[in-house]
């Protein structure tokens, strides 16, 4: 029988329901995220919008973000209607540059994808890392995935993705470049990896984002170090691995001769 | 195809337009033309192929369920959208349009009337998107406008 029930008593019945109708997704990861869907908890958030915090804090992973990806990636909320609410919460266009930046972002990877299509999957450009794309492993590792590489941001990060279908822009793009550059990936792997996860997950923004960080939609590789990293956490994780040491440790060049070799 | 079945039409709701406001705009659209129904379908292909986990599908169920009058249905979607426009008398499909390979591949399939929605930004056609900062240099200008200043100027 094609229909599903719409007339549930609680969200317990309404999740009781879908994972005994789709058994496959809660195979793949029977965490439900605390993060609502529908337009009344969009409308909440949208709400608590401050354009200005945003545009001073958004890079930290306690700042003002808006949460609101889940929300535009699939509709309940209007790319124009959300730039028209922060538009309407300034006094000066300019108070809400960063804001509008980012939705400007999204908008673009839409009009990307526009162009190229099922080419989102391939390529833009070759790896500017000294690394063939025949140098990167087609699947993502088992010690990734299953949160184990005893390194607390990774699998912290991991973790989080799983239960609550959100990362901030801060871990998407470290662990990205954790995946891609430190573990030498095909993004493609691990963008698949975040498309299973992530409530906002599309085809635009998530793989021309992992393009981006991989170097093959960017003129360079996104890659950072522990200083870097403990910049933006606010102590949630310190970068250190199980033993004291860390992958991210050192000056950009020392990390780059490491995991760029070739370069 | 007779005249009623062209003045009547079922919407096709897809995973990127859920919230009722898209219905009442893709009605307002395609003016004259009776909506006799609203339709979701959760795509089996979809959701085996990006591996979608529960999460998700909660996530869309939720938006579903604030969005009355919709049915939910799951399968394939071009001939479960078919079926629920035939059972509605009617051939013609109304949806939002989007740049998802998937979801217009679906729509071309199924001949769906798309309705564009309010634009971010009007740009000039055929700009240059190798970068997101060639798109920023001409969307900057233009796009720190609300909606209704940028449907003026158009």
């Amino acid at each position: 029988m094609p229909t599903l029930r719409r007339d549930f008593e609680s969200r317990d019945d309404l999740i009781a329901h879908y994972r005994e109708q789709f058994p496959e997704a809660a195979a793949v990861s029977d965490w439900v995220s605390d993060t609502r869907g529908g337009r009344d908890a969009a409308e909440a958030l949208l709400d608590n919008v401050d354009p200005v915090e945003y545009g001073r804090t958004r890079n930290h992973l306690s700042g003002a973000v808006t949460r609101l990806s889940p929300y535009l990636r699939h509709g309940v909320l209007g790319l124009a209607e959300t730039r028209d609410a922060a538009l309407a919460k300034v006094d000066d266009p300019s108070r809400a540059y960063k804001l509008v930046n980012e939705l400007a972002w999204r908008d673009y990877y839409r009009r990307v994808l526009a162009e190229i299509g099922d080419a989102v999957w391939d390529d833009r450009e070759p790896y500017k890392t000294g690394l063939d794309a025949e140098d990167y492993a087609d699947d993502m590792p088992d010690d990734v995935t299953n949160a184990e590489t005893g390194n607390d941001f990774v699998d912290g990060s991991v973790r989080e993705l799983y239960e609550t279908g959100y990362l901030h822009n801060q871990q998407r793009m470290k662990l990205a470049a954790y995946v891609v550059h430190w573990r030498r990936v095909r993004w493609q792997a691990g963008a698949a990896w975040f498309l299973s996860h992530l409530l906002d997950g599309d085809v635009a923004s998530n793989n021309l984002s992992w393009q981006w960080v991989a170097s093959t939609f960017s003129h360079q590789p996104y890659i950072f170090n522990q200083e870097n990293l403990r910049q933006w956490m606010g102590g949630r994780f310190t970068g250190d691995s199980v033993g004291g040491g860390s992958p991210f440790r050192g000056e950009y060049d020392e990390i780059k001769a490491r995991i760029f070799p070739r370069a | 195809m007779n005249e009623n079945a062209r003045d009547k039409a079922v919407i096709w709701v897809h995973d990127e337009m859920l919230s009722l406001s898209w219905l009442g705009y893709v009605r307002r659209a395609a003016e004259r033309t009776e909506i006799v129904g609203a339709v979701f379908v959760f795509d089996d292909t979809w959701v085996a192929d990006e591996r979608l986990s529960l999460k998700r599908l909660v996530f869309m169920a939720e938006c579903l369920e604030q969005m009355p009058g919709v049915e939910v249905r799951r399968g394939d979607v071009v001939q479960e959208v078919s079926a629920f426009a035939e059972a509605h008398g009617t051939t013609r499909i109304v949806s939002l349009a989007s740049t998802s390979p998937r979801l217009r591949r679906q729509g071309e399939q199924l001949g769906v009337d798309w309705v564009c929605e309010p634009p971010f930004v009007e740009l000039p056609a055929r700009i240059d998107l190798k970068r997101f900062s060639r798109y920023w240099g001409k969307a900057k200008s233009r796009v720190f406008r609300t909606t209704e200043e940028i449907m003026e100027q158009a």
